[in-house]
Order: structure tokens, then C-alpha cells, then sequence
């Protein structure tokens, strides 16, 4: 029972924990292009 | 003259032969067979199909302490050496741009970890102890280097029996997923073409690998060994002031240190640990992993497309399984036959190697839990 108990806890936080830290670095992802995107590349380079 | 005769009989392999060294050489022949032959992951297959030849030669004491396969072992995999130099290796390869371009594909990664737990509960549910279960789920990662980390941690003694089905596994991409893909997706969704990406600049790919790192490592400390390496090896590509190292990472040192793995991850095979029906299970629950992880991102993908304007080609969620390309390649090949002119590759790259990260972030969530 302990087991099970266990591994209900691993799956429920592990699974959303990967979601919850990709989300994560969606967001700062976005956020970072954004704040590039303001910011023209040095000599034109892409 | 005759104990003398007899001495040297004993001294010889043949004297201490068994059955099951037999059976893992036509293993060791199978999975040679298969590379050469068929082509599934030869970089892998030869040195551990050598491997489980020549440690199931008997009284050899390869896979001893001061044996060479036990050196390749214990330096290379017990002290968390190789996977993360593989890494290294792995990053320098990869072109994050199309996760850059789309960040939302990310999320298909995620979802394709959904396999690691359906396995992680299915070997829960045959009698394997939690470590073990860890091991065995995080085959559905499709990613080599992070099963090898996470069993040598958890579950050693499954080694040879995880790896073996990852690789095999990958090899087998392009015969697991299609029907899956079909089954999962109607043919009107197979159709939908995809905006193509926007450029990203030399800038963006700089800071993705050090904002990924410093985000992952933060959070999930335990993966900090596979995920540094992977950024680090990215950081020499895109910051194109160190091309010598990022060409050494891509090609002499992966191809050395594949070399030690093989062998190592080989050398684990003996009779004794591999001939048991736990090993066999092993392997039907990585094809559980496999299949589920696929249906994980298509669902994703699906449910995103619910919310989402801008309407996104479902079956690119497949391709967050790791193994990278291939899996984006089946993405490709699926798309084409119903529209040749569709191409979903650069798409799909997204998710694929968002499955790197994210099979990394699940594997550094199981030893810190279950360790």
C-alpha cells in the first residue's frame, strides 16, 4: 500500500512538475524574444 | 600427468560453458545482425553486441574489478561519466531554432513523458520496486544516455536490459509510431499545414542554452549532470568563437566515449543477469512506454489546437518523443504521404528535441524522489 502510495506521489508531482518547468521556460522563452526582438541584431546578422 | 591434463581442462572456457553463454552470444549475434544488416543504431548496437559476446566468454573476468569492460564500467558509468559527455556531444549536434521559433512546442515534450509513467505504473503493477519501475519508465524518454544515468542510480543491475531496449527502441521509430500516429489523428488533421517558422537570431540561440540551463538546474538539481553538458555543448556551437571544441564534442570525443558505453553497457549482459524474465518484461513495457509517450504529444497537440487560433499539425506532438530525428523524420514521412507538399520536419524539430529536455527534467524528478 506503501508503494502505491508512493508512486501516486512520483507520478503526481513528477508529471506536473515537467509541465509546471517547461511552462516555465515557455514563458521566460517568450519573454526573452520579446526583449531581443527590441534590440536590432549587431550589423544586421541574423 | 593425467591431473595435469586435467588441470588445464579446467583452466580452459570451454570446461565452465554454459547454456545461457550459448544464448546471450545469439543475443550478441542478433543485435550485431541488426546493425549491419538493418541498420538500427550501428554506432550502438556492434560495441554492445561485442560486448555481450565477449563477456559471456567464460572465466575471462571482464567484467571484474580490474577486468577492462569492469573499468569501462565503473569509470564511465557507475561515476555518471559518459551519459553526460554524450550530452556534450548531443548539444553541440543540435539546432534549437525551431523550439526557439515556436516556444510552445516545449509543452509537447511534456506530454510525451506521459509513456514514463504509464510504464512506471505498469512495472509498478508486474512486481518491480519502485526504483526499478523508475528505470524502466523512463525507456518511454526515448533517449539513450538518460535511461543508462537514471538506471545505473536507481536499478544497476536492469542496465543492460534498459539500454538495450531504448536503443533498439529508437531504432524502431519509424515501424512504432506511424500506425500509432494514424490511430490517433483523422486524416483532415494529418492535412493541416503549418506557418512557417520565423528566422531566429544568432542572439536567441546564444542565451536559450544558459536561460535553459539556469532554469532546469535550478529546479531539478539532480539533472544538472546531463543538462549542463547538453547546454554547455549548444553554448559551443552557437557561440561560433570555439569551433574546435564543438567539432571535437560533435565528433572524436562522442565517437570515443560511445565506444566505452557500448562495451560497458554490454559488458553488464551476462547470462546470469540477463536471462530472467524481469529482463523480458523490460522490454514489452519500453514498447508500452513508447507507444503511450507518442499518444501523450498527439493528444497534447490536439487539446492545444482546441484553444489555440492558429491551428497546429497534431501529429508533431509524436515527435516529443526524444530520439532525435527520427521521430521527427516519421512526422515528416506520415505528413507527406497525405500531402506531399506539406513539410513538417522543421515543425517537428521542436518537439523533438523538447523531448530531450524534457525526458532530462522527468529522469532528474525520479532520482530525487525515488532514490
Amino acid at each position: 500500500m506503501e508503494k502505491w502510495y508512493l508512486a501516486v506521489r512520483i507520478f503526481g508531482v513528477g508529471f506536473s512538475c515537467v509541465f509546471l518547468i517547461l511552462g516555465i521556460l515557455v514563458v521566460s522563452l517568450k519573454i526573452s524574444n520579446a526583449v531581443l526582438s527590441h534590440f536590432p541584431s549587431p550589423q544586421g546578422k541574423k | 600427468m593425467e591431473s595435469l591434463l586435467h588441470k588445464l581442462l579446467l583452466s580452459t572456457g570451454i570446461y565452465h560453458l554454459t547454456f545461457g553463454n550459448v544464448i546471450m552470444w545469439l543475443v550478441a549475434f542478433i543485435l550485431i545482425y541488426l546493425a549491419i544488416k538493418k541498420k538500427y543504431e550501428p554506432l550502438l548496437l556492434v560495441p554492445i553486441g561485442f560486448g555481450i559476446f565477449v563477456v559471456n566468454l567464460p572465466i575471462t573476468h571482464l567484467m571484474e574489478a580490474h577486468g577492462i569492460l569492469g573499468v569501462f564500467y565503473h569509470y564511465g558509468l557507475e561515476w555518471e561519466i559518459i551519459p553526460p559527455l554524450i550530452f556534450l556531444g548531443l548539444g553541440a549536434m543540435t539546432d534549437f531554432g525551431p523550439l526557439i521559433a515556436n516556444p510552445k512546442t516545449l509543452l509537447l515534450g511534456a506530454a510525451a513523458q506521459f509513456g514514463v509513467y504509464i510504464a512506471f505504473f505498469a512495472a509498478l503493477s508486474m512486481g518491480f520496486t519502485i526504483p526499478e519501475a523508475c528505470s524502466i519508465g523512463i525507456i518511454g524518454g526515448a533517449d539513450g544516455p538518460t535511461t543508462i544515468f537514471t538506471t545505473v542510480a536507481l536499478a544497476p543491475h536492469l542496465l543492460g536490459a534498459t539500454a538495450v531496449a531504448a536503443y533498439s527502441y529508437m531504432a524502431m521509430v519509424p515501424i512504432i509510431q506511424p500506425p500509432i500516429i494514424r490511430l490517433c489523428t483523422t486524416k483532415k488533421e494529418r492535412l493541416i499545414r503549418m506557418r512557417q517558422l520565423r528566422p531566429v537570431s544568432s542572439r536567441q540561440k546564444v542565451i536559450f542554452p544558459l536561460l535553459t540551463c539556469l532554469l532546469i538546474c535550478l529546479f531539478v538539481p539532480a539533472s544538472a549532470p546531463l543538462m549542463a553538458m547538453f547546454m554547455l555543448g549548444n553554448f559551443f556551437r552557437e557561440s561560433k568563437v570555439v569551433e574546435r571544441l564543438s567539432s571535437t564534442a560533435q565528433n572524436e570525443l562522442m565517437n570515443i566515449v560511445t565506444i566505452f558505453l557500448g562495451l560497458a553497457v554490454g559488458g553488464t549482459m551476462n547470462a546470469e543477469n540477463f536471462l530472467t524474465p524481469k529482463a523480458l518484461l523490460v522490454f514489452v513495457m519500453g514498447l508500452v512506454a513508447f507507444s503511450f509517450s507518442t499518444f501523450g504529444g498527439i493528444m497534447l497537440a490536439k487539446l492545444m489546437n482546441v484553444f489555440s487560433k492558429e491551428k497546429i499539425n497534431p501529429m508533431i506532438g509524436a515527435a516529443g518523443v526524444s530520439a532525435v530525428p527520427m521521430a521527427a523524420r516519421v512526422v515528416q514521412t506520415v505528413g507527406a504521404q497525405e500531402d506531399p507538399r506539406n513539410f513538417l520536419l522543421m515543425h517537428a524539430m521542436g518537439p523533438n528535441v523538447a523531448g530531450v529536455i524534457g525526458t532530462v527534467v522527468a529522469a532528474g524528478l525520479f532520482l530525487t524522489m525515488a532514490r
